[in-house]
């Protein structure tokens, strides 16, 4: 898996400058001054001409309001809304030792209180999800805390679903269904809900929003019985794809079956988005067709947000096929609190820092040593930050270049948590595969990825590639087309590196390193086997200095890692990832390499199939 | 006493599945599955089987290796078991430790040399090739011994690397 929280919003476009206002007026208000607002419209601008008119401009900005504010952070409100969701995200109860086996699980409930909140934060940051202590982003647990702390948020808690909608309900304009016996209602659902402002339910829940006084909109209960994933699509696509984002869409993926994990339910509804979980996968052909005609009508900047499937198609078919259109994925569909976490940008007065050891300029000399760096990808959110031995060996964070735009107040907890021995390093905006991107689109990521990095001080790029996934080996290799690219568009940082599993991608310009991984520890790797793996690496890389780098998957504990280090044969150098960079570059020692271009011949289709 | 103890010999012989020179090698024919929980860690395959064929002096054996539902691959090593001739095999990919930045270097071959060892109940092989590494070509050395349990039905694989102080032991069971 490869996540990057990362997003996209050019800040060139028009509508950000709108956003920013309608950010402005939005912030003066209370969580319940919105409905004032409307009233105030809807009761005057009858009166007189002149009050029509200003109706009507009024009416202009309310409009679009309803879009893509969630992106734009601002000043964060003094009170907002704190709503907790069930540890349960199934639709029916299935462990058979429970008592409640076969009964509604808490995923309609849970859906519908995060739907609540995409409506309820589709112009200002009025709610927060608390979610459960397993929630898979679970470093983004304290952010609660330091909203209270650093920003002076005051939460107000709505403990159940009854006092949520008697403070939020006004929000929505009804009610969409959904039917428990055909998932993929749900996402039709979500998909109705934005455009039609609706609370998300199953039926079950009925009662609860007729008692405040909410209407259906759509009922989909029945509707899609026996039907494929493509006939509901296409039916949801001729009903509302017309009234959707063309900036947004929402792949609501991950589990399946009975599970819905939908963290990005609330960016879907605030969005406007349409919401699917179209395959990916070559044998689904007619899904894929579909997914093709969906994301070419979507704007060039668009992100997709949410994950691929995992019942259909995995995640290297999904992200090839988007970064075929050039447009960049966010995951993952259980990405919290992104409406609010968006709409609220530093504190006053922070500027983010990085711990930076050289410059571009520097020049440094390599030993004879072994020199090893330490990578967390996946980093920032459901990582090994929160754990306690961090700090104690330099590790490297990707964190990507989108946090300041989409969620600045968890970088600021994450940077000024850091230790001196945390790096973090950047790349291009969100997640994408360089080698399957259109070539003409390729400036354009470079120049944005340069012009996002100085904000995050940011000096390293990191990329990766999984378009050749059929191959079991050295899939996570560039082409040198590629590698050209990068050195073109990104002349100032001080190096790159690649992969995900190992790679043997490796150049050197003009005082850039591109270094690929020597190793991939895999988190079930048995400690004495990572031992003997890099012992053996040290073997077949006589020659020193050599330059180890290691993608540490995320799931590694520090500690684990701090053993596998102290148990290696020869003793290495651990650096951050700047000077491993710069170092490599002073006594290059390894081979220039880029992907292997497959000759044909028996040598090399021996073993694929 | 003699005798008698020759008998018993001859009894033990014929009675139990214990190997001859003449059909040893042949006991090793069939296919393997790896027992993964009793083995060196193979991650991140999930499974693993052995294919051996033996026709006279030659043996093939077919690895398969799995990895999920959609990660398939399989190699093959032909070689000679007179214990001298090198039989030079065609090999894309370094399959055996897949965490590592190792590819197959060289000319993309690897020479193995086989014999039988022990009446035939162990077969013994010695392969030489160039791994590319991040610092280009290295040699190295692999030896292997399949050895065949008494009931014949259980294969392990014992293997040192070179490059490798961790000797790799293998367990298949037949299919």
């Amino acid at each position: 898996m490869k996540n990057t929280f990362s997003f996209l919003i050019s800040f060139h476009r028009p509508s950000d400058l709108m956003a920013t206002k309608r950010r402005k007026d939005a912030q003066r208000k209370s969580p319940n001054s919105d409905s004032v607002f409307a009233f105030f419209c809807a009761s005057s601008w009858l009166k007189t001409p002149s009050l029509v008119a200003s109706a009507i401009l009024a009416l202009g900005f309310l409009t679009p309001a309803l879009h893509a504010v969630p992106g734009v952070p601002g000043p964060a409100p003094k009170e907002a809304y704190l709503i907790p969701v069930k540890d349960n995200w199934e639709i029916t109860i299935s462990d058979k030792k429970s008592p409640n086996f076969g009964k509604e699980g808490a995923l309609a409930e849970n859906l519908m209180l995060i739907g609540l909140q995409g409506l309820a934060n589709t112009d200002a940051p009025r709610v927060y999800i608390e979610y459960p202590e397993t929630w898979h982003f679970h470093d983004f647990n304290p952010l609660k805390d330091f909203y209270i702390s650093k920003y002076g948020v005051n939460f107000t808690r709505l403990a159940t679903p009854d006092a949520a909608l008697t403070a939020l309900g006004h929000f929505a304009k009804g009610y969409v269904v959904w039917d428990r016996h055909v998932r993929t209602s749900i996402n039709v659902a979500l998909t109705a809900a934005g455009v039609l402002r609706g609370l998300v339910i199953d039926e079950s829940l009925i009662p609860l929003a007729e008692k405040h006084g909410l209407k259906p909109l759509a009922d989909f209960r029945g509707k899609f019985t026996g039907q494929t994933d493509m006939q509901i699509y296409t039916w949801a696509y001729d009903k509302y794809w017309k009234d959707c984002s063309r900036d947004y869409i929402i792949w609501m993926g991950g589990a399946g079956g009975n599970v819905m994990e939908p963290g990005v339910a609330d960016l879907a509804i605030a969005f406007h988005a349409f919401v699917t979980d179209l395959s990916s996968n070559p044998k689904d052909k007619e899904e894929i067709a579909f997914q093709r005609k969906l994301l070419a009508q979507l704007k060039p900047t668009a992100w997709i947000m949410g994950w691929h499937p995992y019942s259909k198609d995995t995640e290297g078919q999904w992200i090839t096929l988007t970064s075929g259109f050039g447009l960049k994925a966010i995951g993952l569909n259980t990405f919290p609190n992104g409406t609010f976490m968006s709409q609220i940008g530093f504190s006053p007065g922070f500027t983010m820092t990085n711990n930076n050891h050289v410059t571009r300029q520097s020049v440094v000399t390599a030993e004879k040593k072994v020199y090893i760096c330490l990578v967390q990808s996946d980093s920032m959110g459901i990582g090994a930050w929160t754990q306690p031995e961090r700090g104690q060996i330099p590790y490297n964070w990707e964190v990507g270049v989108d946090g300041a735009q989409w969620y600045p107040a968890a970088m600021e907890m994450f940077a000024k948590d850091k230790s001196p021995n945390d790096y973090f390093i950047g790349g291009q905006s969100g997640y994408m595969y360089p080698a399957a991107v259109p070539a003409d689109r390729f400036p354009g990521l470079m120049k944005e990825m340069n012009a996002r990095m100085p904000a995050m001080d940011q000096h390293t790029v990191g990329i990766m590639d999984h378009t050749d996934r059929g191959i079991p080996i050295g899939y996570f290799d560039l082409p040198k087309r590629v590698v050209d690219e990068y050195y073109a568009g990104a002349p100032d940082v001080i190096g790159f590196i690649n992969g995900y599993a190992a790679a043997h991608t490796f150049d050197v310009r003009n005082g850039q390193a591109m270094m690929s991984y020597d190793y991939y520890l895999d988190e079930h790797r048995p400690v004495a086997s990572a031992i003997a793996d890099l012992d053996e690496l040290m073997r077949l890389n006589p020659i020193r200095p050599y330059f180890m780098l290691i993608h540490v998957r995320e799931s590694n504990s520090i500690k684990r890692v701090m053993s596998i280090i102290n148990g290696l044969e020869e003793k290495p150098v651990l650096e951050p990832l700047d000077t491993f960079l710069k170092l490599a570059a002073s006594s290059p020692t390894f081979k220039v390499r880029y992907k292997d271009e497959k000759p044909a011949g028996k040598a090399w289709d021996a073993q694929t199939q | 006493m003699k005798i008698r103890f020759l008998s018993f010999a001859c009894l033990l012989l014929s009675a139990g599945p214990s190997l001859h020179a003449a059909d040893g090698p042949a006991k090793l024919a069939g296919t393997w599955g790896l027992d993964v929980a009793r083995s060196t860690p193979i991650r991140p395959w999930d499974k693993e089987s052995i294919t051996v064929a033996v026709t006279g002096d030659t043996v093939v054996l077919t690895r398969h290796l799995a990895w999920g539902d959609d990660r398939k691959v399989s190699d093959t090593t032909t070689v000679k078991t007179d214990g001298k001739t090198p039989t030079a095999n065609a090999i894309g990919y370094w399959l055996d430790t897949w965490y590592t930045n190792v590819y197959i270097g060289g000319d993309h071959q690897k020479h193995v040399k086989g014999e039988w060892l022990d009446d035939g109940r162990i077969l013994k092989l010695e392969t030489t090739l160039q791994l590319e590494a991040q610092q280009g070509d290295h040699p190295v050395h692999i030896y292997d011994e399949f050895r065949l349990s008494a009931d014949g039905q259980t294969l392990k694989l014992y293997e040192l690397r070179s490059t490798r102080d961790e000797p790799l032991v293998y367990l298949f069971t037949r299919q």
